[in-house]
């Protein structure tokens, strides 16, 4: 048996699929040659290897997520109006959430407070308004009481908070179309 | 952060609920990509095939039962797709010919070896990505994925015997690339 025909046994061999006289002249080349038997063993090796690489990920390009998104919004626009109404509020959840956040902004449309709370509920708040919140019950949960319970104060910046809030309402403000047309 | 279940989330989708599609694309779409990348080794043809693997789920998914695990379905689906696109490939003669043809790979530079250097795994699937696409996919089905000689010899629609020959010499000359860095010594290789 030369090298070439050896190799040509590898896998056979590894995987138990080998005659048994075909197997002893195999054994009996990866002694008498070195190399071979190396190869053999690694040959072994690699599989062990291989079959481990499904667990490790290979880095996704970052845009990857957002043309999926785009590309299935375009098949929802291709939907019927009304189920396109009725899937935008599919959660009751978020649709509270919404309703009480339109209020909230409705009622108090004035410089609001800087604290640092306010500013991570607003930003919860614009996130669940805007469909990008991961898990809207954290919304919901978290924000409705203390949202209801911030009052109205002088701020610095007013003018650009004036215009983020306006954009927010915005936001908002659709939602509230859309559960009242539901 | 609470961390939803796929069942849940699933119902959601079924609903037409967006956050919850947009949640399910976020924690799957890097196992997706890693799937058509191990088939194809071209990050470009990986993103096209994971987009058209969303979509294709997307339409579908009011048929899924939610009982059943998605993220294996999921995989199935990811699998068939590349196999499917493979074919297609293949018979427009878009897969390079002698592509069944082993190169030496010891000297293969790919944009991802800088970062594999390193990782053990990483250089596994450099070499592997870096073998001919003919001898490539028979590996990853039978070596990554767990198919039958069987299962990989009607998938490609090819004969038994070219299956078995193309794996075992993908593997060798992947044997050959990496038998440093698999620390392979003469004292490993006392036989059973």
């Amino acid at each position: 048996m030369n090298c070439r025909e050896a190799e040509d046994l590898f896998s056979a061999c590894l995987e138990n699929e080998l005659g048994k006289s075909e197997e002893r002249r195999l054994r009996a080349h990866l002694e008498a040659c070195p190399a071979c038997g190396l190869l053999f063993e690694a040959t072994r090796a690699v599989i062990r290897e291989l079959r481990l690489l499904p667990e490790i990920p290979v880095p996704a390009p970052e845009r990857l997520n957002k043309k999926i998104f785009r590309e299935s919004e375009k098949l929802e626009r291709k939907r019927s109006p009304a189920e396109v109404f009725r899937g935008a509020i599919a959660s009751p959840r978020l649709a509270a959430a919404a309703a009480i956040i339109l209020a909230f902004f409705l009622n108090a449309f004035s410089p609001v407070t800087a604290s640092p709370r306010f500013y991570e509920l607003y930003t919860l708040a614009r996130a669940a308004a805007e469909d990008t919140l991961q898990n809207s019950q954290m919304v919901f949960a978290r924000g409705k009481d203390e949202i209801l319970g911030f009052s109205a104060s002088q701020v610095p910046y007013y003018d650009a908070m004036k215009e983020r809030l306006y954009r927010f309402k915005e936001g908002v403000m659709k939602h509230g179309e859309l559960q009242e047309s539901s | 952060m609470l961390r939803e279940e796929d069942a849940s989330l699933l119902e959601r989708c079924k609903r037409n609920d967006g956050v919850a599609w947009r949640f399910l694309v976020a924690r799957y779409s890097g196992m997706v990509y890693t799937i058509a990348y191990n088939f194809t080794a071209d990050s470009r043809l990986a993103e096209d095939l994971t987009q058209e693997i969303f979509l294709k789920v997307y339409t579908s998914l009011k048929r899924f039962d939610p009982k059943k695990n998605f993220k294996q379905w999921l995989s199935t689906v990811a699998r068939n797709h590349c196999i499917d696109d493979y074919r297609k490939r293949r018979a427009r003669r878009e897969v390079p010919l002698g592509s069944d043809e082993v190169m030496d790979l010891r000297s293969c530079e790919t944009p991802f070896s800088a970062y594999a250097r390193k990782e053990k795994a990483g250089q596994v699937r450099t070499a592997l990505l870096a073998l001919p696409e003919g001898i490539r996919i028979a590996l990853v089905l039978r070596d990554l994925y767990g198919y039958s000689y069987e299962e990989v010899s009607a998938k490609l629609k090819l004969p038994m015997g070219t299956v078995k020959s193309r794996i075992n010499r993908g593997r060798i000359a992947l044997a050959r690339a990496l038998s440093d860095n698999l620390r392979i010594t003469e004292k490993d290789y006392e036989l059973p």
